[in-house]
């Protein structure tokens, strides 16, 4: 990693910061890390409602039956105006989890809030390329929220909302649900893809054009390398998802059939399409996990990155290869053997470089001088449950394997393991981990602890009992289940209880944070946080490196 | 990389700027047109190479050696949201590879009015649809029935004999030519069918 | 496609299996014998961990690569980096080790976590492509059915057999006790230790074709059929589901499969077929009924299940509404 050689010292500047009114400053902000907040409390927002969501699933699979997406349910008095107390509300509410959960917590968290903070940071750049279109990229993402949530309160065609999975495979979502609420989702995901499109081009140019003087490429620090690998993959991916989209909007509505069998298109073009997006985001979702649980490790040992050069093209060789296995989610469809065969080989690269990314942040712990501070708490139970998620998908590689587990909830747990579990932890250690820089005051480290091992519990409560069912051959995305997925269940359930404590134990570590407002110093985490995020005060003066640092210095070589 | 550099220092940070802002922004249109270019190069990908099962069409007959290999064909007809019956004369054939066959179909109109249909088709397994190649099918183009009739059609086709050569479907012993008849999009009644209906056969 | 060379060690396999045979003994009492569950063949078991028991040989196959060697690997994998992070947390922590070490390259490491990875996936593949070749190199069927996903019931028929499309609609829970969403009112019926091939496509949306104890899965796909085979072992019923979303009633279309001896097939097929010359159906609902249910069918398994026994051959029952 590189350490700035000679740095200008922002801190005198903060006196002369001209801050704009509230209003400029929040509404019509240009300041990358104004618009860096904003996506933070967006994410923070969305994740509620989608583990609100989450909650509602899990209390009606708590047990066999339906008990909550019902008329006269407890459920249906207090949301009833929001969701459907039917079967059909379920399917709106799993489908709007995935959706929220993907576009509208983990994305804006990771690429928004901390892409958005610390990119320019850690380059040594003043701000973002261009700082309006940045400015648009998030308001962007309100109004698709916005659709999002309207598309829950419009006829559907079976009932209120859109309840064909985010998938929203075709015919499903074409001739089965007529209503206007899959056109809003439609809408909705086209906003979203065209933010992330905007923010994608503003992070690479950002990062090709505005390094600092001797900030090379391969000496830039891994989240930065993470957040350009993924903004690669959302210029690649996004647009071939709005163009899919598209195509059911106008078979939808225009008369087209290019997924409508009976004129001649192949509902499986669908999924082909979605899944060229698909394999990409779940990679988007993780990459930049990948680069802040790099930075928390090598901070809390004292150690440099072990392997920085191995661990940056590791990540170009998994969005590389994200290309290229998209259709292991189609197994079941009736493809070719051969073409099985090679996506199932495909797949099972994939763990290469992630072995080598796991077994490099080992390294970097291993003879390491280790505080475990809460991030480092967060990155190590990332690294654990990550690899669990991992060896499963390895699991579910196999072709021959996948017949017996395919849309199963071996899948849900496989899924979650890397998002829930993996994404979300890294998100977390990410933000204990820029606590002080971002918000200006301490955290509380025993609230923030309770945090962390009430969510380390708690979703492997949730998860853990999933794979069970999903081998006995429960399938994912039923409201209902036969009594021999009863035991299973219940449990899976009351972790749902167990997270939810630890959810609310972060809201009151937010609210205590707030309250107290301990002063913030500028590294609180001492000789190991070595980027440049460190020089600045905390928080950052609103306008840093008006004199470019020179990065000279080199330690991984 | 070095060679670069010089052409990098003659344009202004802000051009610069705007230049690979300008390449991305092409990027992401180009993968909306790919996206969409996809679609009618997929279809002509099946038609090339008989995957997705989309069997072969060819005007002429089998070139080649008639194999004595023989394959038994299974038919299988679906009829949707049209009030017709499709029904193959046999169950299935068995034939030889390399050998034109014939297959003969009935179409029925059991409604009220005249109604055009189109049938989609497939073989199962799909490693099979390459060699599968028809000379003449109902499914070539929309059928319109005038109301209670019915009609006959033959179907010519062939297995290529290099079925019996390929690794993939040397082990098959049987493979499937599904037909489904959907209404002519043109034709098609208002709406879609409401859900829950049962099947029309 | 060189792919194709893996067929050769569909020997190796059979090596390995005796090989692994004690292994096999080992994980498969961790993960089924620690509760000492009796599982039912063909149906889930409550408070089970792992995959239901096998059907058939080919499913046997794939619960043996599972079993044996994708589960221990993968348990010994993440095994493995726990224990080293245990080793990280116990020893390299700021009170054992207050100075950190500066190192940040080992190439010989490096070496070995790319190809030991590399080794052990292409150990699992040696066993993967003869299982995914296996599915896909059809036996000769001994019977066709074709099954249909309509929204939200699946239908079967019997072509060469003369048994009409008739409806598998969800058993109602008072009829179906402990195998409510799982039995039907008229299962799709097979004999013992035939294959079966099974054509599969879809009604409006997409369903999915899935048999847990069977290992087979397959997408309905409107205008186009799918195909999978089985070749069951024993007599006996066995449950799958719809394993694709396809609407509100998605959960309550599950599929059951009857096993029976052939005496008892042909007598089913006796009392089901249809004349030959069947007249052309209108498309009017009240086309010709599908044959009574399970009244006259050879209630011959000895696991009589309520859904063999129940069911007054109902008219075309309508399908489940939300």
């Amino acid at each position: 990693m590189a350490t700035p050689a000679v740095h200008t010292a922002d801190h005198g500047h903060a006196d002369h910061d001209h801050k704009p009114s509230f209003f400029v400053r929040w509404l019509f902000s240009t300041n990358h890390k104004d618009i860096g907040t904003l996506y933070i409390l967006f994410a923070i927002m969305a994740g509620l409602v989608g583990g609100i969501l989450s909650g509602l699933i899990r209390w009606e699979l708590a047990e066999p039956g339906i008990q909550v997406f019902r008329q006269g349910s407890l459920m249906a008095q207090f949301l009833g105006w929001a969701i459907e107390p039917s079967k059909h509300g379920y399917y709106v509410v799993m489908t709007a989890h995935g959706l929220i959960m993907i576009f509208f917590m983990v994305m804006p968290a990771m690429i928004g809030g901390f892409g958005n903070w610390f990119v320019p940071i850690m380059i040594g750049a003043p701000d973002m390329a261009f700082p309006r279109m940045n400015n648009i990229s998030f308001w962007l993402l309100v109004a698709s929220f916005a659709l999002l949530v309207t598309s829950m309160f419009v006829d559907g065609g079976p009932g209120r909302g859109f309840g064909g999975g985010w998938t929203a495979y075709a015919p499903l979502s074409t001739t089965g649900h007529t209503g206007p609420a899959m056109d809003f989702a439609i809408f909705s995901l086209h906003l979203a893809g065209a933010s992330s499109i905007l923010g994608a081009i503003n992070f690479i140019t950002t990062i090709f054009n505005m390094r600092a003087p001797g900030m090379t490429l391969h000496r830039m620090p891994l989240f930065a390398w993470s957040v350009l690998i993924t903004a690669f993959l959302l210029l690649l991916s996004l647009p071939v998802l709005a163009g899919a989209i598209t195509m059911l909007l106008t078979d939808r509505n225009f008369g087209t059939s290019f997924f409508n069998p009976n004129g001649g298109g192949d509902p499986m073009m669908y999924q082909h399409l979605f899944w060229f997006f698909g394999h990409p985001e779940v990679y988007i979702l993780i990459l930049p996990g990948f680069g802040i649980i790099s930075h928390v490790v090598s901070t809390f040992s004292k150690k440099p990155v072990f392997g920085y050069l191995a661990m940056a093209y590791a990540m170009v060789a998994i969005g590389f290869i994200g290309f290229v296995v998209w259709a292991h989610h189609m197994f079941t469809v009736g493809m070719n053997v051969n073409l099985q065969a090679y996506f199932v080989a495909a797949t099972m690269v994939i763990a290469v470089p992630t072995g080598v990314k796991i077994f490099s942040w080992i390294a970097t712990m291993w003879g390491g001088s280790i505080d475990f501070k809460a991030p480092m708490l967060f990155a190590i139970g990332f690294i654990f449950l990550f690899t669990v998620g991992g060896v499963t998908g390895v699991v579910l590689a196999n072709a021959g394997m996948d017949y017996s587990i395919h849309a199963t909830y071996y899948v849900v747990a496989h899924f979650h393991y890397v998002l829930s579990l993996g994404a979300v932890f890294a998100i977390f250690a990410g933000f204990y981990y820029w606590f002080e820089k971002m918000w200006g005051v301490k955290y509380n480290e025993a609230l923030a602890v309770v945090h962390f091992w009430l969510m380390f519990v708690g979703v492997n409560i949730v998860f853990f009992p999933q794979h069970f069912l999903g081998l006995q051959g429960m399938s994912r995305r039923i409201i209902d289940y036969n009594v021999a997925f009863a035991f299973w269940n219940k449990v899976s359930s009351i972790g749902y209880l167990v997270t939810a404590a630890g959810v609310v134990v972060f809201l009151v570590m937010l609210a205590e944070a707030a309250v107290r407002r301990r002063k913030a110093v500028a590294n609180p985490w001492g000789e190991g946080a070595t980027t440049l995020e460190w020089t600045l005060s905390s928080p950052p003066p609103h306008h840093q490196f008006n004199d470019l640092p020179v990065i000279t210095a080199e330690e991984h070589h | 990389m070095s060679f670069r550099k010089p052409d990098d220092r003659k344009l202004n940070p802000a051009a610069r700027r705007n230049l690979v802002a300008a390449i991305c922004a092409v990027v992401a249109v180009a993968m909306v047109g790919a996206a969409f270019a996809a679609v009618p190069f997929y279809r002509a990908f099946c038609q090339a190479t008989g995957f997705d099962g989309t069997p072969r069409r060819a005007t002429a007959g089998p070139v080649g050696d008639a194999g004595d290999r023989t394959i038994g064909v299974r038919f299988d007809t679906n009829v949707r949201d049209l009030p017709w019956t499709l029904t193959p004369q046999e169950n299935s054939q068995t034939v030889r590879v390399g050998r034109t066959q014939l297959a003969y179909f009935t179409i029925a109109n059991n409604g009220d009015r005249a109604m055009t249909g189109r049938a989609t088709y497939n073989v199962s397994p799909e490693s099979a649809a390459q060699y599968f190649t028809k000379l003449q099918c109902f499914c070539f183009s929309d059928q319109t029935l005038p109301a209670h009739t019915s009609r006959t059609f033959p179907v010519v086709y062939y297995v290529d004999s290099r079925f019996a050569a390929d690794p993939d479907t040397r082990p098959l012993s049987v493979l499937t030519l599904s037909y489904t008849m959907f209404p002519a999009p043109a034709a098609k009644p208002s709406g879609v069918q409401p859900s829950g209906a049962r099947p029309t056969r | 496609m060189a792919i194709r060379r893996f067929r050769a060690q569909d020997r190796a396999q059979h090596r390995a299996s005796i090989l692994g045979a004690w292994i096999s003994a080992v994980s498969v009492a961790a993960m089924t014998a620690a509760p000492a569950l009796a599982e039912t063949l063909g149906q889930p078991t409550d408070k089970a961990i792992g995959l239901q028991p096998s059907g058939d040989d080919l499913r046997d196959t794939a619960a043996f690569f599972h079993n044996v060697i994708l589960f221990p690997v993968i348990t010994v994998i993440s095994l493995f980096v726990l224990v080293l992070l245990a080793i990280v947390v116990v020893r390299f922590n700021k009170k054992s080790n207050p100075v950190a070490a500066r190192f940040s390259h080992n190439t010989p490491l490096e070496i070995v976590w790319t190809v030991v990875p590399v080794l052990i996936l292409t150990v699992i593949a040696a066993f993967s492509f003869p299982l995914l070749y296996k599915y896909h190199d059809e036996p000769k069927p001994d019977l066709t059915v074709k099954a249909t996903g309509n929204q939200w019931f699946w239908s079967y028929e019997y072509p060469d057999q003369k048994v009409a499309e008739y409806t598998s609609n969800i058993l109602p829970e008072a009829k179906a006790g402990s195998l409510y969403k799982l039995a039907t009112t008229a299962p799709l019926v097979v004999p013992v230790g035939k294959v079966t091939k099974v054509l599969v496509t879809g009604a409006d949306v997409l369903h999915a074709f899935f048999i847990p104890a069977f290992g087979v899965q397959v997408t309905a796909i409107p205008g186009k059929v799918n195909s999978v085979w089985f070749k069951p072992r024993t007599v006996g019923t066995y449950y799958g589901t719809c394993n694709e979303l396809c609407g509100v009633d998605h959960a309550f279309m599950p599929i059951e499969v009857k096993v029976v001896s052939q005496a008892d097939f042909d007598s089913w097929i006796a009392a089901h077929a249809t004349k030959p010359a069947a007249v052309a159906a209108p498309a009017a609902p009240s086309a010709a009924p599908p044959p009574a249910a399970a009244t006259t069918a050879a209630p011959a398994t000895p696991t009589a299940t309520p859904a063999s026994t129940t069911g007054p051959a109902a008219p075309p029952a309508a399908p489940a509404k939300a």
